[in-house]
């Protein structure tokens, strides 16, 4: 009772700071200049003793030779140290770091929520995030998850990921590019875009010459066709939801990858050429809620224009179920 | 703004030629969330015998409407609510539920507590997505009132709320104070704050709150 008295003054309390406080720290939109993957390779090496990591460029810049098919792993949900909080929990960090150094990609997603408690200082969880950098020449794209929020360290996630990408000034809300592809990371952490957030890629999509378009968040945003908890709680605001749609469907942007969800597997095909993919955690829990864990090879086939997302359980590497999507090429 | 403006004349031009006892209510204030651009809401609502019918305008687009049909006895009491919310112009889409709620109340002189229990079920809709996507919620109400003439201050908690319907799982907790001018008038503010995720994390998230001032007349 008294922790929720105290939290229901806390959050009368934030109530009175403007709508976001990360959106409005940033001044200016974080989506028009984009950080092009082709330029950048980093080495990430963990300082242990300083809890942090530090990046040193590296030469080995991986180019896009005009490939019909840009492929590259996505994961979500590690959930470093849940292990040591919930029962029937086991984390694949070392398995995870084998799939992403099973091929030379580009680059790899990661959805979020790859620390429990937001402990960044964590050994294990500064030896998974550089390995897994590493394996992709530094081009790892993380995206916030609400998770990262439980920041019980000094060390902030936007600190930590600036360490991993030196020279960007926010880490949470950013354009990537690769080749003919666009990618915008988004921050839905707190189970919200937000109405600053939403203007920004809009005035970024109407500028972007990139051809393929995707986003990527930690929470998902569909929610409600699976007969679980789904139903009840998950899911973002269902008038942010149709102002993401719009923009989605106005600007060309073929998928959304989100995660969040755990269970996962779940391919929302809203049109032929719009989707949202809910990945579900590469971590597993004994649990009719959760899943065994899986991660993902994602292959946009710009000659099929389809997207291929083929998962692979986390554990042994075996093949899973193929989900198939149309890739929408926006033509200028 | 028409639907606003026509809803409560229907009632005062209609209703006074009925024996059935009626009120009608007009309110306005702010809803701050992040997602809204502009936090000004307006309501109307109207009541004739068993039947209630709420109408609310967040400025910027998005119009919620619910018509709840009660029936039972001042004790025990069932409600059977169609609520939908839709947003425009731009961004096409919405919401649309049906939810079945129990309530008891527990009456002494200057006091008094009422919880209620259901379940709602929603579908939401996009006009570029042909993906319904469902929810099945639970509603769930607590209220404790204090009255003494002309006041009466109620606080509750519940999941969901008359004003700020949602289509998932989501608690509120409020105060509405009531202030009676006569037998027939009266004024109120109602107050309440929302928030999300807080059953799945610790962060507290996405949270909404709103305040609204009104004038309600109730024919006896």
């Amino acid at each position: 009772m008294k922790k929720a008295v105290i939290t229901l003054l806390a959050i009368l309390a934030v109530s009175c700071v403007p709508s976001s406080s990360i959106s409005s720290a940033i001044s200016e939109n974080p989506f028009i200049e984009a950080v092009d993957l082709e330029k950048t390779s980093f080495i990430i090496q963990p300082v242990l003793s300083d809890g942090v990591l530090k990046a040193y460029p590296d030469n080995n810049i991986r180019s896009y030779h005009g490939e019909s098919v840009i492929a590259f792993p996505l994961f979500s949900d590690v959930h470093i140290t849940r292990d040591l909080e919930d029962s029937g929990v086991t984390v694949y960090s070392d398995e995870i770091i084998s799939f992403l150094e099973s091929n030379d990609y580009p680059f790899a997603i990661n959805l979020g929520d790859t620390i429990d408690q937001g402990t960044f200082d964590n050994e294990e969880y500064l030896d998974f995030l550089s390995s897994a950098a590493n394996a992709v020449n530094g081009n790892l794209i993380y995206a916030i998850g609400n998770h990262e929020l439980h920041d019980e360290t000094s060390l902030s996630f936007d600190r930590l990921l600036s360490l991993l990408h030196p020279g960007q000034e926010n880490s949470r809300m950013v354009r990537y590019t690769y080749g003919p592809l666009s990618i915008y990371k988004l921050d839905d952490s707190r189970r919200t875009f937000g109405r600053k957030q939403l203007v920004w890629l809009e005035e970024a999509l109407k500028q972007d010459t990139s051809p393929y378009r995707i986003f990527v968040a930690h929470e998902i945003v569909a929610a409600g066709w699976m007969p679980d908890h789904s139903l009840a709680v998950f899911g973002i605001d269902p008038a942010e939801a149709a102002k993401l749609y719009r923009i989605m469907a106005e600007y060309g942007v073929s998928v959304l990858f989100t995660g969040h969800h755990h269970k996962g597997n779940i391919l929302y095909r809203h049109s032929d050429y719009m989707a949202e993919f809910n990945a579900a955690a590469a971590h597993k829990r004994d649990s009719v809620f959760e899943s065994s864990g899986w991660v993902y090879l994602v292959e946009l086939d710009t000659i099929e224009k389809e997207i291929r997302i083929t998962s692979y359980a986390t554990a042994t590497g075996e093949e899973g179920s193929i989900f198939v999507t149309g890739l929408r090429e926006v033509l200028q | 703004m028409k639907k606003l403006i026509a809803f409560p004349l229907l009632f005062l031009v209609i209703l006074p030629l009925s024996a059935v006892p009626f009120s009608v209510s007009a309110a306005t204030g702010i809803r701050f969330d992040k997602t809204s651009r502009t936090p000004a809401v307006f309501s109307v609502s109207g009541e004739v015998g068993n039947l209630s019918a709420d109408l609310q305008y967040q400025a910027g687009g998005g119009l919620l409407t619910a018509l709840d049909y009660r029936f039972g006895d001042k004790q025990n009491t069932s409600h059977i609510i169609s609520a939908s919310s839709t947003f425009f112009p731009e961004d096409k889409g919405g919401w649309t539920g049906i939810s079945y709620l129990f309530s008891q109340n527990f009456i002494w002189d200057f006091f008094s507590i009422r919880y209620g229990i259901g379940v709602q079920g929603s579908v939401s809709w996009s006009h570029y997505s042909r993906v319904p996507l469902w929810s099945l919620a639970p509603l769930l109400s607590l209220s404790a009132a204090f009255s003494l003439d002309p006041i009466r201050i109620t606080f509750y908690v519940s999941i969901n709320h008359r004003w700020d319907r949602s289509w998932r799982f989501r608690p509120y907790c409020g105060l509405l104070a009531e202030g009676k001018i006569n037998e027939n008038n009266a004024v109120f503010v109602d107050s309440y704050i929302t928030f999300a995720e807080m059953l799945m994390d610790r962060v507290v998230t996405d949270y909404a709150w709103s305040i609204r001032a009104g004038y309600i007349y109730r024919s006896r």
